[in-house]
C-alpha cells in the first residue's frame, strides 16, 4: 500500500445496535453473552471458532459502549 | 504504547491506520472499516471496533486483525492472527475472556500461552522481523 493513502471506512452504530447482534447470537447458541464461552466449551476446552472471536468481540465493543455511559458521575444529591 | 497526540477514539482510528501505512503490507480491502459505537443522543464516541480485516505482505502471508478500543483507548479485546501464504497459522495474538489469562498467543503446535498485550506496533514488528 503506498504510503500516506490508506482509507478508512467508517460506520456508525449504537450500543442498541450492538445488543440486537447479541440477541441473535443467543438465540442461535441458548446461552446469554456474559456465558458466551460456554457454548464453545469441548470437554473444557474452549474451541476458538470464528463465530467464537465474533460474538465475544462484539460483546466486549457492548460492554465498553455501555460501561463508559455508567461510568458519568451521578448528579450529587443535596443533604436535606 | 500510543504516542502522545493520540488522545481520542478519532485519533486511535487515524493512528492505526497509519501503521497500516507504514507497514510495508497491502489491505485486502480499499480502506481500513472502523465501526463507531456512538451514544445516539449526546454523538459522544463510547468505543471502536476496527477491522476484522486482513493486510497481506510480501509472499503472501497475511495478517487478520481485529480491535476493540474503549473510550480510555484501551483494547479491551483483540485478534491479531499472522497466516502464512498457504493459510497456515503462524500465530495469533489474543485478547479476550475465556482461558485463564485474557492475553495470550496460539501458536502453530495448536496450543495457547500466556503472552504480554500488544498493539498493533508490535504485531507489525513481530511480522517483519519474520520477513526478513
Amino acid at each position: 500500500m503506498a504510503r500516506g493513502v490508506v482509507k478508512t471506512e467508517l460506520r456508525f452504530v449504537t450500543a442498541e445496535d450492538l445488543r440486537s447482534q447479541l440477541a441473535e447470537y443467543e438465540a442461535r447458541f441458548g446461552v446469554p453473552s456474559d456465558r458466551l464461552a460456554d457454548a464453545f466449551r469441548r470437554d473444557g476446552e474452549l474451541e476458538e471458532t470464528q463465530e467464537f472471536l465474533d460474538w465475544s468481540a462484539l460483546y466486549s465493543a457492548y460492554l465498553a459502549a455501555t460501561t463508559s455511559s455508567q461510568r458519568k458521575p451521578a448528579p450529587r444529591r443535596r443533604a436535606p | 504504547m500510543l504516542p502522545r497526540w493520540v488522545r481520542s477514539l478519532d485519533d486511535y482510528w487515524s493512528w492505526f491506520a497509519e501503521q497500516l501505512d507504514y507497514s510495508g503490507g497491502r489491505l485486502e480491502d480499499d480502506s481500513v472499516q472502523v465501526q463507531i459505537v456512538e451514544d445516539e443522543a449526546t454523538g459522544e464516541r463510547l468505543a471502536l471496533i476496527l477491522g476484522r480485516q486482513r493486510v497481506i505482505f510480501h509472499g503472501g502471508s497475511w495478517l487478520e486483525f481485529r480491535v476493540v478500543v474503549d473510550r480510555s483507548l484501551e483494547q479491551v479485546e483483540y485478534n491479531y492472527h499472522y497466516s502464512s501464504a498457504q493459510g497456515e497459522l503462524v500465530w495469533r495474538m489474543d485478547k479476550h475472556p475465556g482461558h485463564g489469562e485474557l492475553s495470550h498467543i496460539h501458536r502453530a503446535d495448536g496450543r495457547h500461552y500466556r503472552y504480554p498485550e500488544v498493539d498493533i506496533t508490535d504485531v507489525l514488528s513481530e511480522i517483519l522481523k519474520q520477513l526478513e
